[in-house]
């Protein structure tokens, strides 16, 4: 299981430090000044309500919305600046919402793809490594389908290992869960837990889903609309304490009320 | 032959550096030939499952070589993150390559299934059709179940729009027709027999053959993107759980507004072609308009009327089906919709091209 020890130690080192960032859609702002830090190894989850800002602030994490201002620094390069260079785009992976599988293209091909673009690899070796990837998110028996024939979780599964194949140290996973039934979600999230605990692999997860949030972070960072930025950071244990804001409570009280009550009926 | 060499990984920026190590290793080997093989993985290494292949295709290359192969890890955690990964993939099974069939026999096999695919498909069509039909007759003894509104939509867009592509389309194939004519009719004086050809040419042929064209391209590909789109985004399914059949609620509509809009089209066609015709024969042959319609009146038979007309229904009526059918016949995925827009404006100038045949070679035999 993650520690829920803080991470902000000389041992690990800063991964994505982000400073006074501003970001928004047009005239309509949605996160403004937002500072933090996300360290090598572990796992922070991104939550709040829809509309937050969430998927805005993973936006400009990944490169596909420029920030009205701030700095983003990726591994010590700062994107905002230089944009994602090659060498930035090559140590981040992005496992989409939809998984972003192209739909022309098997799993296979879909796996192979960024080590054909990127890489002088040979065919067989490339072959091994697709099959290396596809086996640790355990979908080796499904390659040569086409995206359209597979389930909900197999496609985020096909996702990951896409995401994974270049052997990015940096992850980050846009509602990794959305849409799949509670076994396949913690299915999902075991998976998570286990590249982040043997390839040593940073996870960035933004989620709304309560069970996982506890389930895999180390950190969780809460925004909120009306503060337009961070709410609340640190561990789940720190965020369920009373002396956090009432809407913080609220999210992971919520949680508690309904989980009492399955209890008191499954009784 | 030396006894052994050791070689450090050294770099590991990116996967090509494992590829440009393994080149580097197997120059050394083959040159060298060494009995024994150190590798030094250096503390910088990150473990990643790209070393995990080099190290894999290392030690099969030495065991078939049988060479001694000695891994040295400079740092622990690395190792111990590497034995992790080795206990977490060992079930890895890397698929044989399937063995390449003859070509023949798979040309043969392709052949067969797309006859198969093809026998389905007109038998689905066959069956389509009869439901259309059998819906159709439902509708006029339960007028209530028809969409008047969405047929006016549907006309509109079917029809009114595409007068101006329709009516400039034919006003030049109009005038290229009586163009091409006055050059030799004028040879031989018959300047007035330009006003029988463009009007034979545009009612019996051209315009129920442009319109069809442009219907095809407009209106069929339009019917299949919006029936696909909606099948992907399952509103289709939704209205069968909600009762509403998609038949009534979006065939019959689109269809009849084809069927409708594609003979007042042909009328429409026949109008600006004469005009083209005209233009060309007055400007060219001194043909003056009067004498022109005077000529086109007097070759001009009530069956000619007919078998236009009976081209443009044939016509419009494909147009519309072969719109509705081929969107409901969607398969998922995004590319889906597009393949079956492309696929159903093919299969409708084919068709269209098939029916003009066919009702020529049966006004020919009932001379009509």
């Amino acid at each position: 299981m993650p520690s829920t020890g803080n991470f902000m130690n000389e041992n690990h080192s800063e991964v994505i430090k982000v400073s006074n960032l501003s970001a928004g859609y047009g005239n309509e702002v949605v996160l403004r000044n937002v500072s933090f830090s996300i360290f090598e190894s572990e796992i922070v989850t991104i939550l709040g309500t829809s509309g937050c800002g969430k998927s805005t602030l993973l936006k400009c994490l990944v490169g596909l919305l420029e920030p009205i201002s701030g700095n983003i620094l990726i591994f010590g390069h700062d994107v905002v600046k230089a944009g994602f260079t090659n060498e930035v785009r090559l140590k981040t992976g992005v496992l989409f919402q939809a998984s972003g599988l192209i739909g022309s293209f098997s799993v296979f091909d879909n796996v192979a793809l960024p080590l054909r673009e990127n890489t002088n690899w040979p065919e067989s070796w490339i072959r091994d490594l697709v099959y290396l990837k596809l086996e640790m998110v355990r979908l080796a028996d499904a390659a040569r389908l086409m995206p359209s024939e597979l389930s909900g979780g197999m496609k985020k599964r096909a996702g990951l290992a896409r995401a994974l194949v270049l052997d990015p140290p940096l992850l980050f996973c846009d509602e990794p869960l959305a849409g799949l039934d509670p076994v396949t979600a913690s299915e999902i999230d075991e998976l998570l837990l286990e590249l982040n605990q043997n390839l040593n692999i940073t996870l960035v997860v933004v989620t709304h889903e309560l069970a996982s949030i506890e389930r895999i972070s180390d950190r969780c960072i809460m925004l909120d609309q009306d503060v337009k930025g961070i709410l609340a950071m640190g561990t789940v244990e720190e965020l369920k304490k009373p002396d956090q804001p009432l809407k913080v409570r609220n999210f992971f009280g919520r949680h508690e009320k309904i989980k009492s009550k399955n209890g008191e009926k499954s009784v | 032959m030396s006894d052994e060499i050791t070689i450090p990984i050294e770099k590991a920026e990116n996967l090509d550096d494992f590829y440009s190590f393994w080149e580097h290793l197997e120059k050394k080997i083959s040159t060298l030939n060494p009995s024994q093989v150190n590798i030094i993985i250096k503390s910088n290494i990150r473990a990643t499952s790209g070393l995990f292949v080099l190290l894999d295709k290392i030690q099969d290359y030495c065991l078939n070589r049988k060479i001694d192969l000695k891994i040295h890890w400079e740092s622990e955690q690395t190792k111990k993150f590497l034995n992790n990964f080795k206990a977490f993939v060992k079930h890895v099974h890397i698929k044989p390559i399937r063995p390449r069939k003859n070509p023949l026999v798979g040309l043969v096999e392709k052949i067969g299934w797309l006859s198969i695919a093809q026998i389905q498909e007109i038998k689905d069509f066959i069956i389509f059709t009869g439901k259309f039909s059998l819906c159709c007759v439902k509708c006029f003894s339960k007028p209530g179940r028809f969409r008047l509104s969405e047929l006016l939509y549907n006309l509109d867009h079917v029809g009114t729009r595409a007068m101006v592509i329709v009516g400039t389309m034919s006003a030049l194939v109009g005038l290229v027709t009586a163009f091409q004519a006055s050059i030799q009719l004028r040879q031989f004086g018959a300047n007035i027999f330009v006003a029988d050809l463009v009007a034979l040419a545009m009612i019996r042929e051209l315009s129920p053959l442009i319109t069809a064209i442009l219907m095809a391209g407009r209106t069929t590909s339009a019917f299949t993107a919006e029936i696909g789109t909606m099948k992907i985004n399952e509103e289709l399914d939704s209205l069968k759980t909600i009762n509403v059949d998609p038949f009534y609620f979006l065939v019959i509509p689109k269809t009849i507004s084809s069927v409708v809009a594609g003979p007042l089209l042909t009328i429409w066609s026949v109008f600006t072609g004469f005009l083209g015709g005209m233009t060309v024969a007055f400007l060219a042959l001194e043909v003056t308009p009067s004498s022109f319609l005077q000529e086109a009146h007097g070759i001009l038979t009530i069956s000619d009327l007919w078998v236009g007309f009976l081209k443009s229904l044939v016509f419009s009526f494909i147009v519309g089906m072969t719109g509705c059918f081929m969107g409901l016949e969607t398969g998922h995925g995004a590319d889906a919709v597009g393949r079956q827009t492309t696929k159903a404006v093919v299969r409708t100038l084919f068709s269209i091209v098939i029916a003009d045949a066919f009702i020529t070679l049966l006004s020919y035999a009932f001379n009509w």
